[in-house]
């Protein structure tokens, strides 16, 4: 199930909430749980099984990692525990890139391909397999003691809010508040404001660039075409003009980050309506002045989770050269754009941005202090969206071919005219992103976001957010719908 | 304070959860009035869960779509948004396919305007060739059931009715779609139209009167955000067609009496596109001209047996006119598929269509430009089957099949050395080429055998079901008819009758005679498509005696 489905907006959410605060407290969390089995078996009934018997596993492996005197055995235990969440993942996620990679290999000494069956990818299993990850490590570094009950662990990990896209919930951060929270009303009221806020990015940004994009770029998921589809793309992308060329690598730039941005909105408005502090997520990324800095705002949970667990056990920057401390950046950048997605244009997206982060290390941020604040959040929001060519276009060599067009100088006449709602949502999504360049913008954001709101902010907080809940709701059905004139038939 | 913020809250809070839950108390109780959403579409059914359609997730993906289709208070969320993306970008969810949006907020049917650009028969035939060549076969078809029902007394013919791109060409946008540039083009109702009037099928063009009353009209031809043509312009429509009837048949049917015209907001069907839109207002508002219509209620008038075969543009009329008074049988056969206006039958499948045509007096194909690519939607094929023509398919016009005749005489001469001898002297004498000179003694040849009723018309039983003796009797009676409604003529035939003692329906069947025979004479007569003997001969015609 996803946030931005009728399912879960007209049914699931209403039913779990009002289910949920009418039960007494203590019965709440398992309540929760069982929601969140229900969630889960809802989009992936298929892995519900993997889910449950890995999570069991882990919780009684880490117990007893946690119980156990002898530092060899927890090491062991702490291996083990990882290697099941990690090999999970590598299975389901990296089974067929491994595969197939291997079978070009064996293709050129001409040996027979080996068979294998396509495996399908569950749902947010990148998101749970991580905080297992921060669970058992968490526990294993003594920062925070193993969960007593099994519920209460299960609960961490399938939790629905954050269960499919994040945040990234380490352990730490959120074990108290598993079994000792507080909902007040205004949270609640707050929770919702935040929730509609994502919806909004998602439904009715994120969305309609999303589908502009994929008309001029063809679908982003090469996986499931044909082989004829992929040619098409090829072809659209080998004859397409720079301005449409620009047009969609700027629409999809936006469309990523109000897209993600928005899920993590909902995720923690959602938490927070049941008295959860996720952490936040997204700092306004293309504000940045510096990919650095780009790299501390977006995506903020999964950047902690790599510099907390692969960066610094890697050596992190106390290392003894300084080409093995560029060499740690630019490899945990490399991991985490294969963490994206299982394809070579991932890593090559991973490794480029690793290559930035270095280079900004050495002269690119110095560079950027020249030019100014302005210049330099430019100058890096162009930086992003380049390299997010390799993101979009699963394919390297189409990804190469697209960057040629956008520099091939075959501009065409732009008419706003004839796409007036991806322009205009273009212009707002552009507003949005770079608002908090200024003063005033990042005190609305402030005052939007994080303040406590009085009596009148609270009436136009929820009559705005009605009607926009009301409007995305709009938005989800009306594309659907097309009906026929057929005539009294 | 705090106290009162809580409660405060609270309040906002529960009422948050009312408003989450109208979607499914409105879902299930319907409790709250709304104005349903306009257009038909195919609903997806609720899915049945089991394990196998679970695990698959097929049940999700089935429930989610029939929820979006189902779910309380979807219709004014729906128009809400509509409103939105129409009065912000001019935009719409509904497909292409179902409405073009024209200069100046003018919608028309995209059908019409591909017709309009000579383009929609791609959707019907690989090329124009093989378009017109469907056309001409079913216009050849469609000629011989007309004879084949004149001889029974019943009227065929053919309504084309207007098309909105036709008649306001000016709203089109330019370069809707760009995409077809083949050459030649074709359009349906101008073939049809050239079709029928060279065969003599008898047809009735409104979209002529229409392009006539255009400019001086007082009211709209076709609403502006609509695809049909707007209700009182149907009603002239009717009033014209009543006349034609009236003409075909040589009958006197009652008038209608359309009452005082009233301005009123588009009633439906008028403004059916925009009603697709599904939006909270209307795109705009302008006054249309409607009127009750009644009959002069002539008790001595004919109440017609009628039944019309077309496309949706005939519910306008039959919405309006007091088909009861006016007509003793008006069934419409929508699309030659479901029945309305019958008390007897719901689908074709229920009837004896032969039976059911030929206690009729008027037969009435009545379809738009776009629809006359449907080929009367089988109807043509299906009569005549039923009326005993085996084979259909293999029906060609007299044109056609002379024109087969002259072919294969050439053939014969050319393979005669004596013939082309004789033939190249006369080129020569008349300073013309061989092969004009050729065709020209073919022509001569088959026109001799047909003057002279020795051609030997096919004998395929399944090629023609009237012999050319029953044709040349309805061509008599047909005269006739015309006769009687020609008041000069017949005050003509009154005298000869005085003067060669004869009773007026022999001297007026005697004229006819001499009328149709003159015509033989001439070349001028159309010609059934065949003859065969199957029918029952009538004892004597005119040219034997």
């Amino acid at each position: 199930m996803v946030f931005s489905s009728n399912i879960f907006l007209l049914y699931f959410m209403p039913v779990f909430f009002l289910v949920y605060f009418i039960l007494p407290r203590k019965v709440r969390n398992y309540f929760l749980l069982l929601a969140s089995l229900v969630f889960y078996a809802w989009g992936a009934p298929e892995f519900i099984i993997h889910l449950i018997v890995s999570v069991i596993a882990n919780f009684y492996l880490v117990r007893w990692m946690n119980k156990t005197e002898k530092p060899g055995l927890k090491k062991v235990l702490c291996g083990i525990s990882i290697a099941i969440s990690i090999g999970l993942l590598f299975y389901f996620k990296y089974g067929n890139f491994t595969m197939q990679n291997i079978n070009t290999v064996r293709g050129w000494f001409h040996a027979e391909p080996l068979q294998w069956v396509k495996i399908l990818l569950p749902i947010g299993i990148s998101f749970f397999s991580f905080q297992s990850v921060t669970y058992t490590l968490d526990t294993y570094r003594k920062v925070n003691e193993p969960m007593q009950r099994l519920s209460d662990y299960m609960l961490y990990i399938v939790m629905f809010p954050q269960l499919i896209a994040g945040p990234i919930v380490r352990y730490c951060d959120i074990a108290d508040q598993i079994r000792n929270r507080e909902s007040l009303y205004t949270d609640r009221l707050h929770g919702f404001y935040r929730f509609v806020i994502g919806l909004c990015k998602k439904i009715l940004i994120a969305d309609v660039i999303g589908f502009q994009v994929d008309q001029i770029l063809g679908p982003s998921n090469y996986d499931v075409l044909t082989s004829a589809q992929l040619a098409d793309i090829a072809n659209k992308i080998a004859t397409i003009d720079s301005t449409s060329a620009w047009i969609a690598i700027f629409a999809f730039t936006f469309q990523i980050y109000f897209d993600f941005a928005g899920y993590s909105d909902m995720a923690i408005g959602l938490g927070r309506m049941m008295g959860f502090k996720f952490p936040e997520n997204f700092d306004n990324p293309y504000v940045s002045t510096t990919i650095s800095e780009f790299w501390r705002r977006w995506h903020q949970t999964f950047s902690v989770f790599i510099k907390n667990y692969l960066y610094f056990p890697l050596g992190g920057s106390r290392v003894k050269t300084e080409a093995r401390k560029y060499f740690n950046l630019w490899f945990c950048f490399l991991i985490s754009g294969l963490w994206h997605g299982a394809a070579w244009n991932f890593v090559v997206y991973g490794a480029l941005q690793g290559i930035f982060i270095c280079a900004d290390k050495l002269f690119l941020k110095k560079f950027n202090e020249r030019l100014g604040r302005i210049p330099s959040v430019f100058f890096t929001f162009l930086i992003i969206v380049l390299t997010r060519c390799f993101f979009r276009i699963e394919r390297i060599d189409l990804s190469w071919l697209f960057i040629k067009r956008l520099f091939a100088f075959d501009f065409v006449p732009f008419h706003f005219g004839d796409n007036p709602h991806l322009y205009v949502t273009m212009l707002v999504a552009a507003f949005f992103s770079f608002f908090t360049l200024s003063k005033l913008g990042l005190k609305v954001q402030d005052k939007v976001y994080f303040t406590e709101y009085n009596r009148r902010q609270h009436i136009i907080a929820f009559v705005v957010s009605i009607l926009a809940f009301i409007f995305c709701l709009g938005a989800l059905n009306a594309s659907g719908f097309s009906p026929f004139i057929y005539f009294r038939f | 304070m705090g106290r009162i913020k809580v409660k405060y809250d609270l309040l906002l809070f529960v009422l948050l959860m009312v408003i989450l839950f109208i979607p499914i108390i409105q879902e299930w109780t319907g409790v709250f009035p709304v104005k349903p959403l306009n257009g038909v579409f195919v609903p997806t059914t609720k899915p049945e869960l089991t394990f196998e359609n679970y695990k698959t997730n097929t049940y999700q993906a089935q429930i989610d779509k029939y929820s979006s289709e189902n779910f309380g208070m979807r219709e004014p969320i729906l128009r809400l948004y509509n409103q939105y993306l129409w009065d912000v970008f001019r935009k719409t969810y509904v497909s292409k396919e179902q409405i073009v949006f024209g200069k100046d907020r003018w919608f028309y049917e995209p059908g019409s305007v591909s017709d309009h650009e000579q383009r929609l028969f791609r959707y019907f035939a690989a090329d124009s060739t093989q378009m017109a060549s469907m056309l001409s076969k079913e216009a050849q078809k469609l000629l011989h059931l007309q004879q084949i029902l004149e001889a029974h007394g019943v009227h065929l013919f053919v309504c084309l009715v207007p098309a909105k791109d036709l008649i306001y060409p000016e709203y089109i946008p330019e370069n809707h779609d760009t995409t077809y540039q083949g050459t030649p083009k074709i359009s349906a109702r101008f073939y049809n139209e050239d079709n029928f009037t060279r065969l003599g099928i008898n047809h009735l063009n409104l979209e002529q009167w229409f392009l006539q009353i255009k400019d001086t009209a007082d009211f709209a031809l076709f609403p502006q955000t609509g695809m049909h043509w707007s209700k009182y312009a149907a009603l002239l429509s009717a009033d014209t067609l009543i006349r034609y009837m009236e003409h075909l048949g040589g009958i006197n049917m009652k008038n209608l009496v359309i009452g005082p015209r009233e301005y009123d907001e588009a009633r439906r069907p008028d403004g059916d596109l925009e009603d697709l839109l599904n939006l909270m207002r209307p795109v705009r508002k302008p006054k249309y001209c409607y009127a009750d219509c009644m009959t002069d209620g002539d008790p001595t008038a004919t109440k017609p047996k009628i039944i019309v075969i077309g496309d949706s543009f005939w519910w306008t009329i039959a919405d309006q006119l007091p088909l009861k008074e006016i007509f003793s049988r008006a069934p419409y056969w929508y699309y030659n598929n479901t029945i309305y206006y019958d008390d007897r039958y719901n689908s074709l499948d229920e009837l004896d269509l032969a039976e059911e045509l030929l206690s009729s007096d008027f037969v009435v194909l009545s379809y738009c430009a776009t629809q006359q690519y449907r080929m009367n939607d089988g109807f043509t094929q299906k009569a005549l089957k039923a009326l005993g023509v085996k084979d259909s398919d293999a029906i060609m016009d007299s044109a056609s099949f002379v024109e087969r005749e002259i072919q294969r005489t050439i053939a014969d001469i050319l393979a005669s050395p004596k013939s082309m001898e004789s033939i190249r002297e006369k080129a020569k004498q008349f300073n013309k080429t061989v092969e004009k000179a050729v065709r020209d003694d073919a022509k001569w040849i088959v026109n001799y055998k047909i003057q002279n009723g020795t051609l030997n018309w096919p004998k395929h039983d399944d090629y023609i079901a009237m012999d050319s003796a029953t044709f040349i009797e309805c061509e008599i009676q047909r005269t006739i008819k015309s006769l009687k409604s020609n008041p000069e003529a017949m005050q003509s035939i009154r005298e000869k009758a005085t003067k060669y003692n004869k009773t007026l329906d022999k001297a007026l069947r005697d004229d006819a005679l001499w009328v149709v025979n003159h015509k033989i004479q001439q070349g001028t007569l159309k010609w059934p498509v065949n003859n065969n003997d199957m029918n029952p001969k009538p004892e004597s015609h005119g040219i034997q005696q």
